[in-house]
């Protein structure tokens, strides 16, 4: 071939390959195959301890519908099959260490996908559950799976498999005050008024005396008037049981005191049960310990955002504000501490800069991860911490994992 | 003849308003608290029809309780900005392309010194449109309707525009009054509004869905939030009958304008407005509780 030759094929390539790459692409399924390392390729990557390039190939795997899983079933079935190899891949020495990286992969590979139902993600952190509690490594670190497993599953919001989980953690680690915590956190959540598809609104979790007086009044077949002539009494002696849990679940958390690294945990719960009952007072005693008690930012920010609405809610109003500002401080797209904070402004004749602080809150997108739909979901989107309050240690969930894989290196 | 606006899945229409050139008419308007200079919007009514003629003297006016002189009386023409704040439910949104006819339609009663803006609410809040003169093109495309009900959190922002100082603004809200996500609660709602510098209308539309007691409260809040701005509530009948009764009502309230004496500048003031005349038990005086001093 001379060069005269090569030149024309070339250039021909050249015309060609645009439309051969096009043709390519069209042809693939809509939900091919990712482009990039494979899940070996990660792992291995992962265990290095590369973790954000890691992290960053798990999320951006190519999306998949909701409803199908779509290229986690893959991914999650291409782990569990080589896991056997590859755990005993460097020999007995490191056994141990390599379940608890696969583990802990497993647990960053389903936070990673927000977008892919929840129903389709846990089987692979019960799996990962099954291969710790086959053989438990004796790894310090192990305790910082548990406790973030446990976030995730809380996150999720289903409270059947936080509890099942919860079993196999406090029987791995008995001693951790945390999951004693969370035993707690449980029987909270079964006061709680209405599911999550409630208004956010912290007066949907009212449990003021004014409430359980109308319940009452519905329960014994008396007139009443609005609100409560919408409810059956069937209904009210609902709610009612619910709210007559609540003493019982403050005198469980005031158990907790006796371990100082709750404290701040067990001033804030106590605080926002106090808040539901409308004690205000009460609860602002507990809610402004909790900053000296933690370190925690995220509980810190919630007994700022619970403080504000005391004092909103006793008219307050400047020191809501300021209340709201710390909150916003701590967690700045927090949607609805700015929310709140704009009606305070608004109340009390700043209402321009309400204005300006709740469109920045509404035009932040992505918007708080919580209120989107699984598969609008991303990691870019933290959710909103008032939204977390109700799902345990979710909104510690990178906080332990990112132990975990520090335990790890 | 009751017509529900419309469901579908996306509004696509193009609006192009050109505004009529129309009679000057009476505008309400609020209060200026940057300065000592405080206007009020009032609307006096014997029934449904306006009480026109009035003069200062009919009037007896209180910040914090202290009487006011009242330095002037006017039906005169202010410039309105408009937010129309649309649920995008299905017990209010059935069709999405006279949804947007009506729209345009609406600000066509406008005039060109007016603006308008629409806040649509679902799950979330979006403002549709931002504030813009009502002959601008109005671009609704992509307006999707369905989903939760962020009634209090739209109402919000719908009703704290920053309005200038030398404008009115008017809250249109178009919903089944059925709150279910918003953060904003119920009882807050109408604290809010009885405080910030607008006027709330409600055109209020049937749900025939399970109601819960939150729904239910949600509703009652907004019925005493609209009171306390001064607004009416509205049965929902065609909606441009609507648009143009609300705006009617609007512009026929009395501005009444004082310079606040003997009353602190700083903090909330409360405002009584009421009628002097012998008839005053006869007629109903709308107006707003009060402002924010500077």
């Amino acid at each position: 071939m001379n060069a005269g030759s090569s030149v024309a094929l070339v250039t021909i390539a050249r015309a060609f390959l645009p439309v051969l790459c096009a043709l390519m692409l069209a042809s693939r399924p809509p939900f091919a195959a990712p482009v990039g390392p494979g899940v070996r390729d990660l792992l291995n990557q992962y265990e290095r301890g590369e973790y954000d390039d890691a992290l960053r190939a798990m999320a951006d795997l190519p999306p998949a519908p909701a409803s199908e899983g779509g290229s986690f079933d893959r991914i999650s079935q291409d782990l569990r099959d080589l896991a056997p190899e590859w755990i005993a891949a460097n020999g007995p020495v490191g056994v141990d260490r390599r379940r608890l990286v696969l583990a802990a992969f497993a647990a960053d590979l389903v936070r990673a996908r927000p977008d892919v139902e929840w129903r389709l993600r846990y089987p692979l952190m019960a799996w990962a559950c099954d291969l710790l509690r086959s053989r438990p490594t004796h790894l310090a670190a192990e305790r910082w799976w548990y406790l973030a497993s446990l976030a995730e599953i809380e996150e999720a919001g289903d409270w059947a498999d936080a509890l099942d989980h919860l079993t196999h953690a406090t029987a791995a680690f008995p001693d951790e005050h945390r999951f004693l915590l969370a035993d707690v956190q449980y029987h909270e959540s079964q006061t709680f008024l209405g599911g999550l598809a409630d208004p956010p609104a912290l007066s949907g979790q009212e449990a003021s005396p004014a409430l359980v007086a109308g319940l009452g009044r519905v329960v014994a077949g008396g007139r009443v008037a609005a609100p409560f002539d919408q409810f059956s009494p069937d209904t009210a002696q609902l709610i009612l049981d619910k709210i007559a849990r609540i003493p019982a679940v403050a005198r469980e958390y005031a158990a907790l005191s006796r371990y100082e690294d709750l404290g701040g945990d067990v001033d804030l719960h106590l605080g926002f049960l106090l808040l539901r009952t409308q004690d205000w007072d009460g609860a602002l005693d507990h809610l402004r310990h909790v900053p000296e008690r933690t370190t925690e930012p995220l509980l810190i920010g919630l007994s700022h955002y619970f403080s504000g609405w005391a004092y909103q809610r006793t008219g307050r109003y400047d020191d809501a504000i300021t209340e709201y500002r710390h909150a916003l401080d701590l967690a700045p797209r927090a949607r609805s501490a700015s929310i709140l904070l704009s009606a305070e402004l608004a109340q009390t004749g700043r209402q321009a800069e309400g204005y300006v602080v709740l469109g920045s809150a509404l035009k932040a997108s992505p918007a708080p991860d919580l209120l989107m739909p699984p598969a609008q979901r991303t990691r870019d989107a933290p959710a909103d911490p008032w939204l977390l309050y109700r799902r345990g240690d979710a909104g510690l969930a990178p906080t332990f994992l990112a132990h975990l894989r520090e335990a790890l290196k | 003849v009751t017509r529900r606006l419309a469901p579908a899945g996306l509004l696509v229409a193009l609006i192009t308003p050109f505004a009529a050139g129309r009679q000057q008419s009476p505008q309400q308007t609020t209060f200026h608290s940057a300065t000592d200079l405080v206007t009020v919007a009032v609307s006096v009514k014997n029934g449904n029809v306006p009480v026109t003629g009035l003069t200062a003297d009919a009037f007896e006016l209180r910040d914090n309780d202290v009487p006011q002189q009242i330095d002037a009386v006017s039906i005169e023409v202010v410039p309105v900005d408009v937010s129309l704040v649309i649920d995008l439910s299905s017990s209010v949104l059935n069709d999405a392309t006279e949804f947007a006819a009506d729209v345009g339609a609406f600000t066509r009663m406008l005039r060109p010194i007016d603006r308008v803006r629409i806040v649509t609410f679902g799950s979330g809040v979006t403002e549709a449109v931002s504030m813009q003169p009502a002959t601008s093109t109005l671009d609704l495309t992509g307006i999707r309707m369905g989903g939760a009900t962020s009634l209090n959190d739209a109402l919000l922002y719908g009703l704290i525009w920053p309005k200038e100082p030398d404008r009115s603004h008017l809250v249109i809200v178009l919903t089944d009054g059925y709150d279910s996500l918003s953060t904003l609660d119920s009882d807050s709602l109408p604290d809010v509004a009885g405080r910030v510098d607008a006027v709330l209308h409600t055109v209020l539309f049937d749900w025939q869905g399970l109601i819960t007691p939150g729904m239910r409260a949600s509703q009652v809040a907004l019925i005493e939030a609209t009171r306390r701005t001064g607004g009416e509530m509205h049965r929902p009948g065609r909606v441009l009958d609507d648009f143009s009764q609300i705006l009617d009502d609007f512009r026929a309230s009395y501005v009444l304008r004082y310079t606040a004496r003997n009353v602190t500048r700083g903090g909330w003031h409360n405002i009584t407005v009421t009628l002097r005349r012998a008839q005053a038990e006869k007629f109903t005086v709308r107006a707003r509780k009060g402002y924010g001093g500077g």
